[in-house]
């Protein structure tokens, strides 16, 4: 495959792949978790056999936004040790109380939420993308739902 | 749909509308399988390619016609001729790498000049390009199809790496490589993912430009980023036509060192040339298929 289909398929799906990523990591790290996610993938055996791109990206993006919060989470407990600063929001957006419950979501439990209520994907679908079981998908949504229902509800 | 649906609807919604725009291509930091340099035990596992790239520089115009090389390897005489585009790249890039151990490569160059011809009117695109170094040895590329969509791809001739390499390993290649690049520097838009303002300037040939900028975090070790690399580009663009004059990339190897890259566009006009130079007698046969580009699949050739 040449770079050029490559750098195509990564305008292509980027965009999407970055929103996602929002989801998972906030705002300001998506952008990277997700050019970590190609550049790992880029010239793997996986990525020149695999005939579905973008669930590879998909599935790559959601196993590296796990690895990048929990390393985001060390950070943060080191600067509050330090009391360095108060660490950056990663949902700025959101209200506080509401960015909380957000982050107590496990990664895959974001991933399964903001596939469902942005892109209106069936746990039938997210469970093909994702590469997990239909019903894995069902449990983690409804336990996104029991944890968001406590400051949305 | 209940209130709740609604209300996760809502923050994903704000989540979704709120998302960054992606990094630019990052993918031109991952090293061919071209084998780069061999790798000591001793060295980090980190190689900062600083170089990586050179591969697509440069090289000879005009004079590739004359090269006897390559009339030699051309089927039939070379009666008929072809209208193109004809356009020089010069490259060149300076790097100050502060790793303990530097390794030798194969490539020892920093400089080199590109020729490429592009077929133009109806005819099936295509596009070679060559690479000549400094020694004299050259890398040829044929392109046939477009630049998303290529059909062919042949190359003759190996592409060398730049002449400072620290580390050992070999996974990264700094961005303005050129090993996959199969096109010119004035059609090569498709980077310009500028970041901030444009604004009014001069090349380093005094042309007359307008100034795109943008940064960008990359790295090139696997699912977390253990050492920082930073990539600063600049193009500077006609005013008129948008085409890409010159570009700089600047990557910063967190720890280690400074490579930039600059890859000016010296000339571009119209020509007839022979019609040989499309010609793949004596290339090796790197891609063929149609390689259709989509969200969901891809043929592999």
């Amino acid at each position: 495959m040449s770079e050029r289909t490559d750098d195509a398929i990564y305008r292509a799906v980027a965009p999407e792949l970055v929103r996602f990523a929002s989801g998972i990591v906030g705002q300001a790290d998506a952008p990277d978790v997700v050019a970590d996610a190609f550049v790992g993938l880029l010239g793997t055996e996986l990525w020149t056999r695999t005939d579905n791109h973008r669930a590879l990206l998909y599935r790559r993006v959601l196993l590296d936004a796990k690895t990048w919060l929990r390393a985001a989470d060390r950070r943060r407990a080191r600067e509050r040790r330090a009391a360095i600063r108060e660490p950056a929001s990663d949902f700025p957006d959101l209200e506080p109380h509401v960015a909380d419950a957000v982050r107590r979501l496990s990664p895959q439990q974001r991933a399964v939420v903001f596939l469902t209520y942005w892109d209106d994907l069936t746990p039938a679908v997210i469970a093909d993308l994702l590469d997990v079981s239909e019903g894995t998908v069902r449990k983690q949504l409804n336990r996104a739902r029991v944890e968001l229902r406590k400051v949305l509800a | 749909m209940n209130t709740l649906d609604d209300r996760i609807r809502d923050v994903v919604q704000t989540i979704g509308r709120t998302a960054h725009d992606p990094v630019p291509y990052p993918g031109r930091l991952v090293l061919p399988d071209t084998k780069p340099v061999a790798s000591p035990p001793r060295r980090p596992k980190l190689l900062v390619g600083l170089a990586g790239c050179a591969l697509i520089a440069a090289i000879v115009a005009a004079v590739v016609f004359l090269d006897s090389g390559v009339r030699s390897s051309s089927p039939g005489p070379a009666s008929a001729t072809v209208a193109v585009t004809h356009e020089v790249v010069r490259y060149s890039r300076t790097a100050d790498p502060g790793c303990a151990a530097r390794e030798p490569s194969d490539g020892t160059f920093d400089e080199a000049r590109t020729d490429i011809w592009e077929r133009v009117g109806p005819a099936t695109p295509e596009l070679r390009l060559q690479v000549r170094y400094p020694d004299g040895s050259t890398y040829d590329l044929i392109r046939q199809g477009t630049v998303s969509r290529p059909t062919a791809i042949y190359t003759r001739g190996q592409p060398r790496l730049p002449a400072d390499n620290c580390g050992g390993g070999g996974s990264v290649q700094t961005p303005d490589a050129g090993l996959g690049m199969f096109a010119g520097l004035r059609r090569d838009s498709s980077y310009q993912h500028a970041t901030g303002p444009s604004e009014p300037g001069l090349d380093s040939l005094g042309r007359p430009a307008t100034i795109l900028h943008a940064t960008a975090l990359v790295s090139y070790t696997g699912p977390v980023i253990t050492n920082r690399v930073d990539d600063d580009t600049t193009w500077y663009t006609d005013p008129e036509s948008g085409d890409v004059l010159e570009r700089i990339v600047t990557t910063r190897y967190d720890g280690i060192g400074t490579v930039v890259q600059r890859s000016t566009s010296t000339d571009y006009q119209n020509a007839e040339v022979p019609d040989d130079v499309f010609s793949t007698n004596g290339y090796e046969t790197v891609h063929i298929g149609d390689t259709a580009v989509t969200t969901t699949s891809t043929s592999t050739p």
